[in-house]
This record gives C-alpha cells, sequence and structure tokens, in this order.
C-alpha cells in the first residue's frame, strides 16, 4: 500500500504517519532526510525521536539518495519536500528533476511492502521566489500528483486533523 | 471551544460572527483568556512567542482557563519554509499550538472564500 500524506508546518503529519505504518505492523524502516547543520535541525530530529521511541522503527538516514530498502518493510519516508530539496540545491546539475527523482522514488514504491510518503504543503503563500525555487515547487508537486496517483491513501493534515483526499484510513 | 481557520482573509472571522453570535476581537495574550471570541489568533501567539514565550503552553492555559471560548486563526503554515528562524518557529509554533485547540475543540471549521466546511 502506498500512503501519502502532507499538510502545513506542525499540522501533525508525523503523528499520523507513525500511527498508520504501526497499524501496518511488520518490519519498520524510518527514512530521515534531513541533513543536521544547526541547533534548530538537532532539536527537530530529537523530538521526532522522542515521537517515534518505543514505536519499533529503525532509522536509515538517506539525505541525498535513496539507498538498498528491504523488500518487505513497512517504510516511513519522511520527507519528501526536504529530500527534493537537499537534491535540487545541493549544486549538482540535472536535466530534468522530476524524472530523476520520480526513478528513485518508484522504486521505493513498487516493492511490496507499504510505503508511507510524508511531505510539508509548500505552495499556499502568494510570494514570488527566484527560478530556483520556483523550479523547486514545481518539481516538489509534480513528484506529489505523481505518487497521489497511485497511492491508495492520501490525507491532508489540517490541525491534527486527516483530511481524506483518497482511499480509507486504516486506524 | 469552536475553532475558525483559514487561509488570510478567507472569510473566517465573519463566519465565526455569523455561526455563533459573537464578534471576535483582537486580544492580547491577558485579554484572550477571558474573550467569547477571539480574532487573529496567529497574530497574538506571534507577539507572545517574539517576547520569547511558547504558542503551545500558552494555548493549553487558554483551553484550561477559557474553554467556551470560539478561537479565530489564519492557517500560515502552507507556503515556502522561511529563512528566517523567528518566522519558522512562529508557523510551527502555531500549527501545534492549532493542533491543540482542535483536539479539545467540539467543532473546528475550515473557511475557504467565505465557506465552512465542518472537519471535526
Amino acid at each position: 500500500m502506498t500512503v501519502f500524506i502532507s499538510g502545513g508546518s506542525g499540522s501533525g503529519k508525523s503523528a499520523l504517519a507513525e500511527r498508520i505504518c504501526s497499524s501496518f505492523g511488520g518490519e519498520m524502516l524510518y527514512i530521515a532526510t534531513m541533513p543536521v547543520y544547526s541547533e534548530e535541525d538537532r532539536k527537530k530530529v530529537a523530538r521526532h525521536h522522542a515521537l517515534r521511541a518505543g514505536r519499533g522503527f529503525e532509522t536509515a538516514e538517506m539525505p541525498s539518495k535513496i539507498g538498498p530498502i528491504p523488500p518487505q518493510s513497512t517504510v516511513l519516508f519522511e520527507c519528501l519536500s526536504t529530500f527534493t530539496a537537499n537534491r535540487m540545491f545541493s549544486g549538482e546539475q540535472c536535466p530534468c528533476w522530476e524524472t530523476a527523482l520520480w526513478a528513485e522514488l518508484s522504486g521505493l514504491l513498487s516493492r511490496p511492502g507499504h510505503t508511507v510518503i510524508v511531505s510539508a504543503e509548500i505552495g499556499g503563500d502568494g510570494e514570488y521566489y527566484t527560478p530556483e525555487v520556483d523550479a523547486y515547487r514545481r518539481t516538489l508537486t509534480a513528484l506529489g500528483r505523481r505518487i497521489c496517483a497511485q497511492a491508495d491513501l492520501v490525507i491532508e493534515t489540517v490541525c491534527g486533523i486527516p483530511l481524506i483526499k483518497k482511499g480509507t484510513l486504516p486506524c | 471551544m469552536k475553532l475558525y481557520i483559514g487561509a488570510a482573509c478567507s472569510g473566517q472571522t465573519e463566519l465565526a460572527a455569523q455561526e455563533t453570535g459573537r464578534t471576535p476581537t483582537v486580544c492580547t495574550a491577558e485579554t484572550a483568556l477571558r474573550a467569547d471570541a477571539v480574532a487573529d489568533y496567529h497574530l497574538l501567539l506571534r507577539e507572545l512567542m517574539l517576547a520569547g514565550k511558547s504558542a503551545e503552553d500558552y494555548t493549553r492555559r487558554l483551553i484550561a482557563e477559557n474553554p467556551d471560548a470560539v478561537v479565530v486563526c489564519d492557517e500560515i503554515g502552507l507556503g515556502i519554509v522561511p529563512l528566517d528562524p523567528f518566522e519558522r518557529r512562529w508557523r510551527e509554533g502555531t500549527g501545534r499550538a492549532l493542533c491543540l485547540l482542535a483536539s479539545h475543540a467540539e467543532r473546528v471549521t475550515r473557511v475557504y472564500y467565505g465557506l465552512g466546511q465542518v472537519i471535526k
């Protein structure tokens, strides 16, 4: 099963994603994508560690490349928006980020194990940004749309409330 | 508690007034504890956080001391994550405060161009 969860800052995405993964059971792998540069980052990671504590997740740090993933594991991928930013702002050149990143993501999604992908909503302000940020926004939403087209369950979190866009909440 | 949220200027204040018969007013952290309807809660939290206080701690106090309040708030966490660390903390703090309010509210209404959708 593929699950996509998106929502704004502090809207309860992670807590819901962890609950859904736990309901699937089996071996659970948490793919962390956030590179840690500052005290703020460290606090964020510590908060997420505390949220996951005792839930039985293995953690794999994959800030810039999706490495080999056990085929049967339930994977919580957190998060698509950070992963996409890490890649697109790394200085690496790529003729089409959407194609390149989708090739990696579709490998993750085509496994027999469940995958829950978390992503932050970033298209909800009226600001104009640089061409690089605009390209990032377009790539991220294009990837999100590809995932949602094939996902079994799509949820937007608002104030900690899951709004179901597609499928049925298993828990 | 009743919570009304929406993007900036979506009509959440007007709908709250219309549905509850109360007039949401801009409050300080002190006056909100006694107000029957609080407008622009995200701005109250901003002032509070600028003074170094926790949005979540204050929100727990509001829930405990003013459980019947109507709270109106903008959803501010849906754009590109800002470069400024305080702006990031404000967005996240407001988001978590809204999660707390929503979990205690008997009704949560999300307003879209003046139209309310009850999401809880």
